[in-house]
């Protein structure tokens, strides 16, 4: 299921009903859609740059840069999203016949091992951003200080984090598709 | 403990994680981190973290699947599907078993957007499945149909399992789209005369329809031509090597977005389910991906996959049993795990077995994407096998009535047209790599 979970219902999720999930949710889903806006800024930034090398041969300088910095951000913004929807991944295969409390015990501790990887790499990409404004390091073609760039991973990781949280408190449901309700 | 040991021992506990409903992204990160710390030490993972996440996501090649994701959710909230079908059907529905076949042309075009077979599944099986139960079909050649046709959208190129096997196979994008462009039009034909035999077979399982005459034909026709250039213009200019394949699929999601507005498909309410639907499944590949890279980063210091190439070679071992062995791996495998995670687990391990093997005499660069589109073309059998045929859970989600054996049962003749086409494509190494070659890729 690492492709595209299809929404096979039409309705739009209402969410967590909880303040704390309300408050995650709502964030998450901020977050997912700066991520959107931020593809649909690199579609258009590549098309604008295709077009420039077609009709004059003067394509957008360092277009290549800013797509991935742009996919990158927009990626790290996608997850929290993904979490509270319940949507990463698992095998489900050997723990199906076992009991729906045993189930819901494995499910917490994953959450919780996620939030705690989240965290870890929130935390040392912070340490990456520090250490990289302080050296100076810079992207290759435009020259911009690449900190910045490793410092907006952090609040998609720290969301990630909290998410995981939330779901190991609150027990994550997962609904794959074909399981019975 | 030699970093060798340690090796087996990590891919053992990681499997053990897996199995213990942990994402699986998390279980390899797990893993790896753990072996990474057994081979180096504590401060240099730490170190390595730094750079992971944005390492890992800012991958220009990478990039292409955020976009990729994002033009085929728009495409299909925006109608396309229904007007592919339409278009097939109006040419092929009237043989016996034609809208069974139109449904399976449909999802081949679908796939040419789309780089993903559930969502190919899902789109498609919305669209046809009614269409299939107006006509009478039988559930099980019906359901069967789309199911294998939904595989379609990761067979035919652009394919996100292949953009990731170019990467960890350090091949060239584009040329593994060219590669896998035969192999996914032979699997397209294949299912359309598994679906000819079936209903000359089986009476009544797939009623011819009513013949359209070439007025009709051509109004289908003029409904689906706007789409259909865009999508010759993007992945043509993929293979011309006139885009970069990430360019290709941000003049895709720019020009399907604006055909499905122009064309007052997509309201907004289309437009955020598809907009939220990417970000899913974005979050969902790249969490994956960002394990694996711990994994295969732990994986390259402990030399435990030259170590096991070693051994397979001095084993003396023909190529084609280790290549059976690798191909009944995967169909194990795809019993219990989606097609990415397969692929990210075990190319680390497999290519460069299969690299230090001989088979008929290819070069490295042709040996390492024959293989590519090979593996690709097995692990999407396990989506239409028991037990988590994730293909055929969609599809009978979509018809309630209809017992999974039964859909299960339907799946079985287009099966054996997957394994026919795989051996084809294992003896004749050509049928792949034809067009690299011609092309130039």
């Amino acid at each position: 299921m690492a492709e595209v979970i299809p929404q096979l219902d039409e309705q739009v999720d209402p969410g967590p009903r909880d303040a704390v999930g309300h408050f995650l949710f709502a964030w998450s889903q901020l977050s997912a859609l700066g991520g959107a806006v931020l593809l649909f800024a690199a579609c258009a930034l590549s098309v604008y740059s295709v077009a420039g090398r077609w009709l004059s041969g003067t394509p957008v300088l360092g277009d290549v840069e800013m797509v991935q910095m742009a996919c990158a951000l927009a990626i790290a913004a996608c997850l929290p999203y993904a979490q509270m929807k319940n949507a990463h991944v698992i095998v489900d295969f050997f723990t199906a016949s076992a009991p729906l409390g045993v189930r819901r015990t494995l499910d917490r501790i994953a959450s919780l091992v996620l939030a705690a990887a989240a965290a870890v790499i929130a935390w040392r990409s912070f340490v990456g951003a520090v250490e990289a404004a302080n050296s100076g390091e810079s992207s290759m073609i435009l020259g911009w200080p690449l900190w910045w760039s490793y410092l907006t991973l952090g609040p998609g990781f720290l969301l990630l984090s909290l998410t995981g949280l939330y779901t190991a408190w609150k027990g994550s449901m997962h609904n794959e598709v074909g399981e019975q309700q | 403990m030699s970093s060798v040991t340690i090796g087996f021992l990590v891919g053992g506990l990681t499997l053990v994680l897996l199995a213990l409903r942990i994402h699986i992204g998390m279980a390899m990160l797990v893993g790896g981190s753990i072996g990474y710390i057994a081979v180096s030490g504590w401060d240099p993972l730490m170190s390595y973290f730094k750079h992971l996440a944005y390492g890992r996501f800012s991958v220009y090649d990478l990039s292409v699947v955020p976009l990729f994701l994002l033009m085929g959710n728009i495409a299909s909230h925006g109608g396309l599907s229904r007007r592919l079908f339409e278009a097939t059907n109006a040419f092929l529905g009237h043989y016996r078993g034609g809208v069974a076949m139109s449904a399976i042309g449909a999802c081949a075009g679908f796939g040419a957007i789309c780089g993903s077979s559930l969502a190919t599944a899902a789109t498609m099986g919305k669209v046809a499945l009614p269409e299939l139960r107006r006509n009478r079909y039988s559930p099980a050649l019906a359901t069967g149909a789309l199911a294998a046709g939904g595989t379609l959208g990761i067979l035919i190129p652009p394919s996100v399992v292949l953009v990731i096997y170019a990467i960890l196979a350090e091949q060239n994008v584009a040329a593994m789209f060219m590669a896998a462009l035969i192999p996914g039009l032979i699997a397209m034909f294949g299912y359309m005369v598994v679906v000819a035999i079936y209903a000359r077979v089986v009476p009544d399982a797939g009623p011819a329809s009513v013949r359209m005459n070439w007025p009709q034909r051509m109004v289908a026709v003029g409904r689906v031509w706007p789409i259909v250039t865009v999508f010759v213009v993007v992945i043509g200019g993929i293979y011309g090597g006139i885009f970069t394949p990430t360019e290709a699929a941000a003049v895709g999601t720019i020009a399907t977005t604006a055909l499905a507005v122009i064309s007052r498909e997509l309201d907004f309410k289309g437009f955020t389910h598809a907009v939220f639907g990417a970000a899913e499944s974005t979050a969902m590949i790249f969490l994956i991906l960002l394990g694996a890279d711990v994994l295969n980063a732990f994986l390259a210091l402990s030399q435990m996959p030259q170590a096991l190439a070693q051994w397979v070679l001095g084993s003396g071992m023909s190529p084609a049993a280790v290549l059976i062995g690798i191909i009944l791996v995967y169909l194990l495998l795809g019993c219990v795990m989606d097609s990415l995670s397969m692929i990210l687990l075990t190319i680390p391990i497999f290519l460069p077995i299969v690299m230090g093997l001989d088979y008929w005499g290819l070069n490295p660069t042709d040996k390492a994407i024959w293989f590519g589109i090979l593996a690709l073309m097995v692990v999407e059998i396990g989506l239409i096998t028991p037990p988590v045929g994730m293909n055929v859970f969609i599809i009978n989600s979509l018809a309630k009535d209809i017992p999974m054996r039964e859909t299960f049962r339907g799946v079985l003749p287009f099966l054996a047209s997957d394994l026919v086409r795989i051996a084809l494509l294992a003896l004749f190494p050509a049928l792949s790599l034809w067009l690299v070659h011609v092309l130039g890729g």
